[in-house]
């Protein structure tokens, strides 16, 4: 990024922060987009790009689909035992932030029924996983994803049972640690019954909601930037 | 290996075989075409579920739309994001 124009520099920096520590931005990450030239339209649409590739992303990583497209970029080396960046205190969290809503986004209002389609299949069924487990998936995501909207949403969602903390567990490694989920935890969630339309179901579920809870912390940004 | 199974064109069912043309049909730019001028495996990847894989694509291919920022500029929020998850996606 050396050569990095300040507006590239600005996205990249912005695509990164949302991904990896979206509880940290904050309106002055924002300001910089602005000042690097972006519209509210892009600063909106930098937020769902950002926020739709942890989807695309998670999915990969716990289909263990191959990567099929020509890349130009350097053949990346995955370091599979990379620690996940520390989550900061609950206390501390955004409390705007409600992922267990769908995101509003003001100037892409084209979006909001695919949008609302696509939340609502991932919630309104009982069809493969119940909606509780559902809602324990979405719950121990927003977990590690410092939304404290969808902990308090779903806090009838508390892992009890062998099978509903597997699918926490799963939820939080595929936030965590995308890179380091294997074919082992599909075979963790086969041993609690899940069979691979329900594993489809659960990875996507929870891909989802990192997608979600990461357009919360994009458009209710606020306040002074936290130290990372 | 993939994790989960999953269903190639040559092998999918009426349902899933019409998601997947409409996928190929759609006229995205040429760098989200795989080379092997099939569905791309992040879409295969959701073949057990048809539906799922029409809307989330319906969804999450808004990121397609939009003025402000370039080609070039939404792909380097892309690739960012997706070198930060370290995944080729």
């Amino acid at each position: 990024m050396d050569r990095a124009s300040p507006r590239q520099r600005a996205l990249f920096d912005f695509a990164v922060t949302l991904t990896e520590a979206p509880w940290s931005i904050a309106a002055a990450d924002l300001d910089r987009l602005r000042a690097a030239g972006l519209s509210e339209d892009g600063v909106e649409h930098a937020i769902c790009v950002a926020a739709f590739f942890n989807y695309y992303t998670r999915v990969a990583d716990g289909t263990g689909i191959e990567f099929d497209y020509d890349s130009p970029l350097p053949r990346l080396s995955i370091d599979r035992s990379r620690a996940p960046l520390p989550r900061p205190p609950p206390d501390t969290w955004n409390p705007a932030v409600d992922g267990s809503r769908l995101a509003v986004f003001p100037r892409r209002a084209f979006a909001q029924p695919v949008l609302e389609q696509w939340h609502s299949y991932h919630f309104d069924r009982d069809a493969l996983l119940s909606r509780h487990e559902r809602r324990i998936l979405a719950r121990a995501a927003a977990t590690e994803l410092c939304d404290p909207g969808t902990v308090a949403a779903f806090d009838d969602a508390i892992p009890r049972t062998p099978r509903e903390r597997a699918l926490a567990a799963y939820a939080a490694k595929l936030t965590l640690t995308p890179w380091a989920v294997g074919a082992l935890d599909a075979t963790l969630l086969r041993a609690e019954g899940l069979d691979d339309p329900a594993i489809l179901a659960a990875i996507t579920l929870v891909a989802h909601q990192n997608t979600l809870s990461r357009m919360h912390h994009g458009l209710a940004a606020h306040g002074p930037r936290d130290d990372r | 290996m993939p994790h989960i199974r999953i269903v190639e064109h040559h092998e999918a069912d009426a349902p899933l075989r019409a998601v997947y043309d409409a996928m190929l049909a759609r006229p995205i730019p040429d760098a989200y075409r795989a080379p092997h001028g099939g569905p791309a495996g992040i879409i295969r990847a959701h073949s057990l579920d048809p539906e799922l894989l029409r809307i989330t694509f319906a969804a999450t291919g808004t990121f397609h739309r939009g003025d402000a920022l370039s080609w070039a500029e939404r792909e380097l929020i892309a690739a960012s994001a997706s070198r930060t998850n370290q995944c080729f996606y």
